[in-house]
Order: structure tokens, then C-alpha cells, then sequence
């Protein structure tokens, strides 16, 4: 457990300190600060147009520093060498992994928390009435990314490229968004496409937990037990096919 | 649990293929063939030989760090693939790489905490390997501040910080000035001599394996063509140097390799 904490502690300052999380905070207020501006031409929509859009610009900022931490870490850990002197230690190489794992997930829920408190202040300014359905919007925002960000950690170990690992995993979260909509034109264009369907499994069923786009409807709390369990599930099956690639990797 | 009676470390007939793929190319590079050797408890046990022989490799091999092609490594009588084995050891790396961001003492509580250490034990631990190392008043300079010299005195702090029993000294005097050359076998003669700490260590400086180490051993090409004692080198004329070398430039396969 304590090694599990040092490790998380460490990967965070290091994000903190290397300003990744300032950079995310001034993009997210240059893109709010924009977004106002569009806003402000929705005229008696204003501030829903400001919630929609100002949650939009959160995920994808959140989304971008975890894949690209995900990325880059143990690609760089292993290039510095650092790698050797952690695993010298007396720590496995599960615990390693799930110690970086969760260090790189704070500094998203961080920059998360950072950019929402932002964005919640404008709305309420705004004369916006808060609602509890914005923070499960933001839990399903965070549910993602942990997901993109253990995808990422196992398709880099895997593919040992950054670059690929990105493009890869925005295209699965992409593809996540639209899995029901796709699975239905599968089964539509006649029998000959239905044998691809299992192939829908392997992109993470993103918009289960897509709750920001459809709160303003007003459907009711979302089943955050479901979402826990299947973010769970999902992340752990990525963090275990991360793990065999991290268990005999020489650095 | 690590057997108490165990050997610090055991290599069997262990040999190393590097394998890579580029481009659907596969490359093998062999970095040690068939290397047996034990480290004894409380001895200082050097590793000789040219660039690319195979110390490095060796040494990584020994704390789990890259596994081993064929034969069989225990530390303590352990895989050291086994975190539970790694406990007892403590790595100078060649090149000692650390956070940037972090200073010296938060470099050394960060390993110290890695080791499972914690508390009044951790500070005061700190607080005797800096002084041991010469970094009492760089403790809080961070290490994009630090010269080579001085980010090698931290790796060696970082290696003693939880008292090991199995020291691996992979070149500690590379980067050292005169002095601190001095200090760092001082520091080894003090750990080795004052608290039974077994050492293994590599060295491109002839002389100073020469006047640390109880047993030494030559590696060429990967393998292991010598294990000396300490009177093997007293006794002979030209000392270490001349049997050094005749061991490196004689032809391979006439009858002294391991
Ligand atoms: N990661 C690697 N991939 C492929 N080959 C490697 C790798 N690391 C080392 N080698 C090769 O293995 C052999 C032994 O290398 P090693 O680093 O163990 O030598 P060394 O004795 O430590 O040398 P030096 O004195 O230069 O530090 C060399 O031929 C080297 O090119
Ligand atoms: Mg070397």
C-alpha cells in the first residue's frame, strides 16, 4: 500500500511540477473564455449553451493529458533509466504499474477538478442553478478517461510508440461513443456485416457513460453502480494486458 | 521468505541473448555465455573486463532487471525476479538517473520509502548517508543542479540508504574527482570492513580493484575466463594489470576459459 502511495505521489508532483497541469489550465481557460463567446450568440440559451460546451472542452482536456501521459510515461521512465533504480527496489511489477497508474490518473482528476471549479464559477455567475446532475456528468467525464488512460498505458507498453498509442486510443474512444449506432447498421446492411459485431467489444462502451450530453434532458440519475462496475472492468482487463507486457520488459 | 544461509548471489551457466526487431528485422546480440559464479558473504568481488564484455548485463541480471537466456540466477537464494529477493540489495546503476524536479533528500526519501522505510528511520538513514557521501550541504539542491560527480554520490546513497546486505557497484568512480575517488573507497572499505556489507563491483581502474576487492573475476566477450584471489594477483609479478590483460589478449578457447 505505502508503495503504492509513493509511487502515485511521485508520477502526480512530477506532472504538477512540469506544468503539464498549468498548460491544461490555461488551455481550458482560453477555450471557456471562447466558449462564452460563442455563448453569448445563443442569446436566450446562453447558459446552456455554456454548460454543453464548457463540459465538452473539461473532457477533452482531461482526455488529453491522460493519453498523453498514459502515453509517454513508461516510455520515458525506461529512456531516463529511472525504470532500473524503482525496480531495483523491492517492488513488483504489478504494483509498479498500478502505483504510475493511479499517480497518472490523480493528475487528470486533478486537472479535472481545477478546470470544472473554473467553469462551474462562470456558470454560476452566469446565473446558472446548480444541479447534482453536473457532478455525475463530471463522473462520467472522469470514468472515460481513467478508461482511455489505461488503454493507453497498455496499447504503449505493447506498441512501445507513443504516437501510435495515441492515435489508437482516440480512435477506440471515438468508436466508443457511437457503439450502439454502429452495432445497429451492422445488423441493418443485410446478414453479411453481422460476423463483425463481436469486433464492437473491444472499443469501451463510452457512451454508457456519457452522461453530460444527455443531463440537460433531464433523464433522471444515471446507474452509478453499473458505471463503476463496468469502468472497473473495462480499465483492469486494459491494466492486465499492460501488466503482461510491463512483467518481463527489460528497460 | 530469503533463506538466511543462503549465498548473496549465485549465477549458474547463466547466458544472455539480447534480441531485437526493427523494421521486421530481428537482431541477436550475445552478451554472456555460460557464466558461473557465487559472491560469499562479506567480500568485495570485482567484475574486470573491456567495453561490452558483459558487466552491466551481469549486474542487471542479478537484480532482476533483464532475465537471463539460459542458467539459473538466486539472489539470496531467491529469483530475482522476486520483489521479496531484491530487499536485501542495493544498486549503483551506470548511469544513475533520478527526477529532475526532486532534491536530494527527496530523492533519497522517495527510494528509502520504495524500501519500505519510514519515519525517524528514514530521516535519520538520510541523514547518515549524506554525510557518508559528501551531499550534507547539497541536500537540498535539486538534481538538474547537480554536477556528474555529485549525481553519482547520490546514486551511491540511494544504494546504501536501507543498509544492504548485497552492494552492486556498477563503475562507481566514474564521474569522480581525485578526492571524491578517494572518499568512494573509503565509503566501500567502511561498508565492507565496519558493517559485513558484501560487495560486487565493476571498474575500468585496475588499481583500485587491484587494492579494494578480495576476488576478482574477468569477463571477455561475455564470458568468464577468470576468477582470481587476492594472493593470485599479490603473488605475481606484473600484479592484477599484466594478468588482466593476458587474459583479454590471449587467443580464446586455449584452455583457460571457465
Ligand atoms: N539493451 C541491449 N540491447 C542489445 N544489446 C545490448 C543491450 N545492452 C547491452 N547490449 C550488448 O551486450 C553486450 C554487453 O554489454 P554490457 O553493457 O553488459 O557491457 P559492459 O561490460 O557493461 O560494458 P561497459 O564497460 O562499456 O560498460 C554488448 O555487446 C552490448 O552491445
Ligand atoms: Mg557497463
Amino acid at each position: 500500500m505505502r508503495a503504492l502511495y509513493i509511487l502515485a505521489k511521485d508520477s502526480l508532483e512530477e506532472a504538477l511540477s512540469s506544468r503539464l497541469i498549468l498548460v491544461s489550465l490555461v488551455a481550458a481557460a482560453v477555450l471557456l473564455y471562447l466558449g462564452e463567446a460563442v455563448s453569448a450568440l445563443a442569446a436566450e440559451e446562453e447558459t446552456r449553451a455554456l454548460l454543453d460546451l464548457g463540459l465538452g472542452l473539461i473532457e477533452l482536456v482531461t482526455l488529453g493529458i491522460a493519453i498523453f501521459g498514459g502515453a509517454v510515461f513508461f516510455l520515458r521512465e525506461g529512456e531516463t533509466k529511472r525504470a532500473d533504480l524503482i525496480l531495483s527496489r523491492p517492488i513488483g511489477r504489478a504494483r509498479y504499474l498500478l502505483g504510475r497508474f493511479l499517480g497518472l490518473a490523480l493528475t487528470a482528476g486533478v486537472s479535472l477538478l481545477l478546470t470544472s471549479a473554473l467553469h462551474l464559477a462562470l456558470l454560476l455567475f452566469k446565473g446558472w442553478l446548480f444541479t447534482p446532475a453536473y457532478l455525475y456528468a463530471l463522473l462520467g467525464i472522469y470514468l472515460k478517461v481513467l478508461i482511455a488512460l489505461s488503454m493507453t498505458l497498455g496499447i504503449a507498453l505493447w506498441s512501445t510508440s507513443a504516437l501510435a498509442a495515441m492515435g489508437f486510443s482516440a480512435l477506440l474512444w471515438s468508436l466508443g461513443h457511437f457503439l450502439p449506432e454502429v452495432g445497429e447498421l451492422l445488423g441493418r446492411g443485410g446478414t453479411s456485416l453481422v460476423w463483425l459485431k463481436p469486433v464492437l467489444w473491444i472499443p469501451p462502451n463510452l457512451s454508457f457513460l456519457n452522461y453530460r450530453d444527455v443531463m440537460s434532458l433531464a433523464p433522471g440519475f444515471p446507474p452509478v453502480g453499473a458505471w463503476f462496475a463496468y469502468a472497473g472492468a473495462y480499465a483492469g482487463l486494459w491494466l492486465l494486458i499492460a501488466w503482461d507486457r510491463l512483467r518481463l520488459k527489460e528497460f | 521468505m530469503p533463506d538466511p544461509t543462503a549465498l548473496p548471489l549465485v549465477f549458474t551457466s547463466v547466458g544472455k541473448v539480447y534480441e531485437r526487431s526493427h523494421l521486421g528485422r530481428a537482431t541477436r546480440q550475445q552478451a554472456l555465455r555460460l557464466v558461473s559464479f557465487e559472491i560469499r558473504a562479506g567480500e568485495i568481488f570485482g567484475l574486470l573486463g573491456l567495453n561490452g564484455s558483459g558487466k552491466t548485463t551481469t549486474f542487471k541480471i542479478a537484480l532482476g532487471l533483464i532475465q537471463p537466456s539460459q542458467g539459473q540466477v538466486r539472489l539470496f537464494g531467491l529469483p530475482p525476479v522476486r520483489a521479496q529477493a531484491r530487499r536485501k540489495a542495493g544498486y549503483l546503476p551506470e548511469v544513475p538517473a533520478f527526477s529532475q524536479h526532486l532534491s536530494c533528500e527527496q530523492v533519497l526519501a522517495f527510494y528509502g520509502g520504495l524500501s519500505g522505510l519510514g519515519g525517524r528511520i528514514l530521516e535519520h538513514r538520510i541523514a547518515s548517508v549524506l554525510e557518508l557521501c559528501g551531499l550534507k550541504l547539497l541536500r537540498r539542491r535539486r538534481v538538474r543542479e547537480l554536477s556528474k560527480g555529485y549525481r553519482q554520490r547520490l546514486g551511491l546513497a540511494q544504494a546504501i540508504l536501507h543498509d544492504p546486505e548485497l552492494l552492486i557497484l556498477d563503475e562507481p568512480a566514474s564521474g569522480l574527482d581525485p578526492l571524491a575517488i578517494l572518499e568512494m573507497r573509503r565509503a566501500i572499505e567502511h561498508l565492507n570492513g565496519d558493517l559485513k556489507t558484501s560487495i560486487l563491483l565493476s571498474s575500468h581502474s585496475i588499481s583500485e580493484i587491484e587494492r579494494l576487492c578480495d576476488r576478482v573475476a574477468i569477463l571477455r566477450e561475455g564470458r568468464l575466463v577468470k576468477v582470481l584471489e587476492k594472493s593470485a594477483w599479490k603473488e605475481a609479478e606484473g600484479g592484477l594489470e599484466d594478468l588482466f590483460v593476458d587474459a583479454v589478449a590471449a587467443p580464446l578457447g586455449t584452455g583457460e576459459s571457465a
